[in-house]
């Protein structure tokens, strides 16, 4: 697993798990419990197992619909910007609107192989 | 997809991250309690957000509905004392305001009165020296031949004196002339005006050649400065304010026109420097550091997410584009920041577009809304841009 690190994507960092345990790192760094690098391979093992539980543990369906305002595709990471966007939850028929949502998507071939 | 499977699958992310940790712990010879301060700390700062129902909470769960009840009770009971106090509070406040008011009210209406008064003073000598020009043109003739006269004496004395008889015997008036003739004029009688100015033309002629010349010379020397030894000469008030109101206009409205359009032609040498600067090719040292600000700004901030998050994509986009692309990316950028909560993360399987149709295919997501979260195994979204 140690060489299949690199091929686990930082994306997820920036969502509210990834967050919050960057939040309590950052803690523990500031109190020097412990050092910065130990934190970077806890936040490895972050992209590793999110990774493996999203595609694993989930098998929610989900669709959306709404108005795109900018699409960027750069380095295979699509940046899309929607406005005025309707989630439809399959299994519960929960209906999630937001006027404004960002996707930030990488694509699934490296960790689909 | 739904918000409660949300919970069991950060849990299991706590528990694979830390159990994935361990290793790594005992490598740097850190304790492993500290993994368990982790934890808490992780799942005390989900639970702040409020994301979802997390496996974790359910202990202080059954509590929190005890106490939630309380809270609104307390809410309840506090409000109406609350309501009481702002019912006083406003009570109070319409006297204390109504006392501010009034003084201001007041004190703008006297403002209003300074201001009112002084404009009609100030417009009071214009009316009067437009009632003198009036005047003026009522009586022109009058007018220009006291303007003449006053003009040639103070400028050459007695030797206008002559010039001055002859102006007025030409015109054969008495009434209109001016104390200073008049003390000339009994020396002739108006019959004898005319003879005494053919008589004396040929001197006249010298003296007015001079006069011209001397007019002249001192315009050349003077310029503008011509002007104020007329004004301060004549005792009468209607050329005095006559001149005054030319000269004032004059002067003054050319002076700032000169600033204005030396503003305007500042303003335009600028804007056609920034229209060439457009290109990128001359960049401004301003603009250059701002922009290279940003992109520390922008690599600081991205220092974890990495090149997955398409931070560096970002930064070429910015270092390429031209400066309306990078305002408009910045902008957009900022807005994300803004809202914060609202961003899905996922893998794409496919991405299509037909015309301005998209349809994606995502997969293994994260998306957070409205203050919740909810992960997704696959997704479909369809949107026109």
């Amino acid at each position: 697993m140690a060489t299949d690190k690199q091929s686990f994507y930082e994306l997820y960092r920036q969502s509210s798990v990834g967050a919050a345990l960057t939040d309590a790192l950052d803690d523990l760094i500031m109190e020097t419990r412990i050092d910065p690098q130990l934190a970077m391979k806890i936040l490895a093992n972050f992209d590793r197992a999110i990774a493996e539980v999203l595609q694993n543990q989930v098998r929610a369906r989900l669709s959306f619909k709404g108005s795109l305002d900018t699409y960027r595709f750069c380095d295979e990471v699509w940046t899309f910007q929607l406005k005025n966007v309707t989630f439809k939850m399959d299994s519960g028929g929960q209906v999630v609107s937001a006027d404004k949502v960002k996707i930030v998507s990488c694509t699934a071939k490296p960790t689909g192989t | 997809m739904s918000n409660s499977a949300v919970g069991n699958v950060y849990q299991q992310i706590i528990a694979d991250v830390i159990e994935a940790s361990r290793v790594d712990l005992e490598e740097n010879g850190v304790d492993e309690s500290i993994l368990d301060e982790l934890k808490q700390g992780w799942q005390r700062k989900l639970t702040a957000q409020q994301l979802a129902i997390f496996p974790w909470d359910p202990k202080p769960d059954p509590p929190a509905p005890t106490q939630a009840p309380p809270a609104p009770a307390a809410n309840n009971g506090t409000n109406p004392s609350n309501q009481g106090y702002m019912q006083q509070q406003q009570q109070q406040q319409p006297s204390a305001n109504n006392m501010p008011y009034s003084p201001a009210a007041n004190n703008s209406v006297a403002g209003d009165g300074h201001i009112k008064a002084e404009p009609g003073v100030k417009i009071e000598p214009g009316t009067e020296q437009t009632g003198a020009n009036h005047q003026a043109q009522v009586a022109p003739n009058e007018l220009v031949q006291q303007r003449l006269a006053a003009n040639l004496r103070n400028q050459f004395g007695e030797r206008a004196s002559d010039t001055i008889k002859n102006l007025q015997a030409g015109e054969l008036r008495h009434g209109g002339a001016p104390q200073h003739p008049g003390q000339q004029r009994p020396m002739g009688q108006p019959g004898t005006q005319a003879q005494q100015a053919n008589a004396q033309g040929h001197v006249q002629y010298r003296q007015q050649v001079a006069a011209s010349t001397a007019q002249h010379v001192q315009a050349a020397q003077k310029g503008q400065g011509q002007y104020p030894p007329q004004m301060d000469g004549t005792t009468e008030e209607q050329p005095y304010s006559g001149v005054l109101m030319q000269k004032g206009a004059d002067g003054e409205t050319t002076e700032l026109g000169r600033v204005e359009i030396d503003r305007m032609l500042h303003a335009a040498i600028e804007a056609k420097a920034k229209s060439m600067e457009g290109g990128g090719l001359m960049l401004p040292l301003k603009r250059a550091n701002k922009k290279h600000g940003s992109i520390q700004q922008i690599s600081s901030a991205g220092s974890g997410p990495s090149r997955f998050d398409g931070g560096d994509d970002e930064e070429d986009d910015e270092a390429i584009n031209s400066d309306l692309d990078d305002s408009d990316d910045n902008g957009d950028e900022e807005d994300d920041d803004e809202d914060g909560g609202q961003i899905m993360l996922c893998m794409y399987d496919k991405v299509q577009r037909v015309k301005n149709k998209w349809k994606c295919v995502l997969k293994d997501g994260v998306l957070s809304v409205n203050g919740k979260d909810y992960v997704f195994h696959k997704a479909t979204g369809e949107y026109e841009w």
